[in-house]
């Protein structure tokens, strides 16, 4: 086997150009295929890690009747305009849920918490505009601040009571507003006592805006929804998520601001070991039916597995694009077989003559073949990494507070390189046959 | 001991049929200096290949220790021709990618014989035929007559009982030819069996058995001496 190696490579050698040709046909097609898989599992990642930290045992009830998890603006998408809230919002909090009564008809209800946020203006020192405020219960901060990203505090405190006019500041907004603790923000008017900020989350650092706030110091609404519109399936759950470019104060205080407060609050509610999430979410559903209450009742675990399917759509598809190519690649490497054995038919004659079997001429030219799809393989995983590395950022920057790295896991690089050493051996395969058939006599006669 | 029982090979060249060998039967003894000779087109190469496994006949049955390779699965022909078979050709068919080292190594490498093993009978074997230092020579930084010797010492690598030799001394000049025939002629007072094919009347003069063929038949199989000067 060892011969048949060396004696395969001296052969790949020997046709120098036509190897590197062949080469390259298999590494266009690899490197598409590991730079899209790695970014597609990386962005992947990045959605789900968010998920893990609140963790998939968590309902959400958003205020608004269910339009279906996607039914949401795309992100991105600039909200409507502040000051006007969202007519179904409003229709809907007219009449609030029972929680009491919603905790008797589903078992496993453990902790909830509530949380109320709306985009109203807000100025200070240094800055005015529209900006998300948000209103979490104590409860929220002590059993859900996963949702928003950990609620760390960089410098200062929290809330001292859930009635104080006190506000936290999101690192981004901080840097915005040229407010630090101790500074006065207005909101909505009243003004409110800055007595922490809060360190930036992991996605918003990595952002290359958050070091970069605009000349102006106005922060564009718009962008700052972005997430958070339509307030429902992942959009609702980024805008509780995305705390960097927020401000939060007591969800108590919050009912006194001026107008209707914060408007409908979101619930947060965690099921209790040993219940069934999409059981429990079920039940709730029904039982916010009953109520005739305007809510949709999704859990973390329906938001995580629809955007990863939907993210693996997205991905299979990329993925089919690059699988042509490698295809390409592969009748490339069929053609330079084909020529080699045509080319050799006189070596296969004195291999034959000198005792070699059909399966050891067959070995040789898979080998081959294997060896060249093997070189596009490795190559190609090492020029898809880079691509992948560059594509990373240049997509993170165009996603804006999505950052991600690109994921290379074990499955993807062997997998890569057998499909290529197998491809490679296929495309060889049957002018190899071809060639292994020969009466020693014929091959020999070939010049 | 090797026979052919009433061969014939028919080739077809598009729609033309073309009767290389029309029945030809014939021994060729253990240890025997056989030289097959016969103008061109007669069959000559035709029956070496048939006789060698290279190729099966149309009819007929090519017998090697009673045993009938024509009908043998393509495994077992190419066992043969490496284990008892040792071929040598006009144009030398050396692997061009391959030092003369490596050439006379190959037939072993095939049947898989111990790393160590190989490498001292490579030594030998090109110390035989004079090329030790050129081991590491490829087959187009050697001669003609060089190339010929590494490809005798390859096909005696694997210590076979019959060597097969098609024009061995076709592309080269009298002066190696004559080397050449010298060493085959060596190895058969060696008790090697050497079937030649051959235009070359010096090669016919040393035969022990001659075999003379025209228009794919034996013409009249018999001793060398009363051959001598027909042979073409």
């Amino acid at each position: 086997m060892r011969d048949l190696v060396r004696l395969a490579w001296r052969n790949i050698k020997s046709r120098r150009a036509r190897s590197w040709m062949t080469v390259i046909g298999v590494l266009i097609g690899v490197t598409a295929i590991t730079a899209l898989i790695s970014l597609g599992t990386g962005v992947e990642r990045s959605v789900l890690r968010q998920f893990e930290t609140i963790g998939y045992d968590v309902v959400i009830l958003m205020p608004g009747a269910s339009r279906g998890l996607e039914g949401g603006p795309a992100a991105g998408f600039p909200a409507a305009p502040p000051g006007i809230p969202g007519g179904e919002e409003d229709a809907a909090a007219g009449k609030a849920l029972d929680v009491s009564a919603l905790r008797r008809a589903v078992p496993g209800i453990g902790e909830a918490g509530l949380i109320a946020n709306r985009i109203v203006p807000v100025s200070a020192a240094a800055a005015s505009g529209s900006l998300r405020v948000a209103a979490p219960s104590p409860e929220i901060l002590s059993g859900f601040a996963g949702l928003l990203g950990g609620f760390a505090l960089e410098e200062g405190s929290g809330f001292s009571s859930t009635l104080a006019s006190e506000a936290v500041v999101g690192a981004r907004s901080a840097v915005r507003l040229g407010v630090a603790v101790g500074s006065t923000v207005e909101i909505a008017g009243e003004p409110f006592a800055v007595v922490g900020i809060l360190s930036p989350t992991a996605t918003g650092a990595a952002s290359p805006d958050g070091t970069n706030p605009s000349p102006s110091g106005r922060v564009g609404a718009g962008r700052l929804a972005g997430g958070a519109a339509g307030g429902q399936g992942m959009g609702a759950f980024r805008a509780v998520a995305a705390t960097d470019d927020a401000l939060f104060i007591p969800y108590d205080r919050a009912q006194s601001l001026a107008g209707q407060g914060l408007g409908a609050p979101t619930v947060a509610l965690r099921i209790g070991k040993g219940y069934a999430v999409s059981e429990a979410a079920a039940s709730i559903r029904a039982e916010v039916a009953r109520q005739g209450v305007s809510i949709t009742a999704v859990s973390t675990e329906e938001i995580a597995k629809t955007i990863q399917g939907a993210l693996g759509t997205i991905e299979g598809v990329l993925a089919s694009i690059a699988a042509i190519s490698l295809l390409v690649g592969a009748v490339g490497m069929m053609n330079t077989m084909y020529t080699a054995v045509l080319e050799r038919r006189r070596e296969i004659g004195i291999l034959k003559a000198i005792g070699a079997t059909d399966r050891q001429v067959l070995t040789l030219f898979l080998i081959d073949s294997g060896l060249m799809g093997l070189a596009g393989g490795v190559l190609g995983l090492v020029l898809g990494a880079a691509v992948s590395s560059v594509g990373s950022a240049a997509l993170g920057r165009a996603l804006g507070a999505l950052s991600f790295r690109p994921v290379f896991s074990a499955g993807l690089i062997l997998g890569v390189l057998g499909l290529s050493f197998i491809l490679g051996a296929l495309a060889g395969a049957w002018p190899a046959w071809n060639a292994a058939r020969l009466e020693p006599v014929e091959a020999l006669s070939a010049d | 001991m090797l026979a052919v029982k009433d061969v014939r090979k028919t080739y077809h060249i598009g729609k033309a049929e073309v009767q290389a060998l029309r029945g030809v039967s014939l021994a060729i003894p253990s240890r025997a200096f056989v030289v097959i000779t016969g103008p061109s087109g007669s069959g000559k190469s035709t029956l070496l290949h048939l006789l060698g496994c290279l190729d099966r006949p149309t009819s007929g049955e090519v017998l090697l220790d009673e045993r009938n390779l024509a009908t043998l699965s393509s495994e077992e022909r190419a066992r043969v021709r490496g284990k008892r078979f040792g071929f040598v050709f006009q144009k030398f068919n050396l692997v061009p990618n391959l030092s003369a080292g490596e050439n006379v190594d190959l037939p072993m490498a095939l049947q898989h014989v111990p790393r160590a093993e190989r490498r001292e009978r490579v030594a030998r074997a090109l110390e035989r035929v004079g090329l030790a230092e050129r081991a590491d020579h490829r087959p187009s930084e050697l001669s003609g007559g060089e190339q010929q010797r590494v490809a005798i010492a390859r096909a005696l690598i694997t210590d076979p009982d019959v060597l097969f030799a098609d024009e061995p001394t076709g592309n080269l000049d009298t002066k190696t030819g004559r080397q050449i025939i010298d060493l085959l002629r060596g190895l058969n007072a060696q008790g090697k069996t050497v079937v030649v094919v051959t235009h070359n009347p010096e090669i016919a003069a040393r035969a022990e058995l001659l075999v003379h063929l025209r228009d794919g038949e034996v013409v009249r199989p018999g001793e060398s001496e009363r051959e001598e000067g027909e042979g073409k």
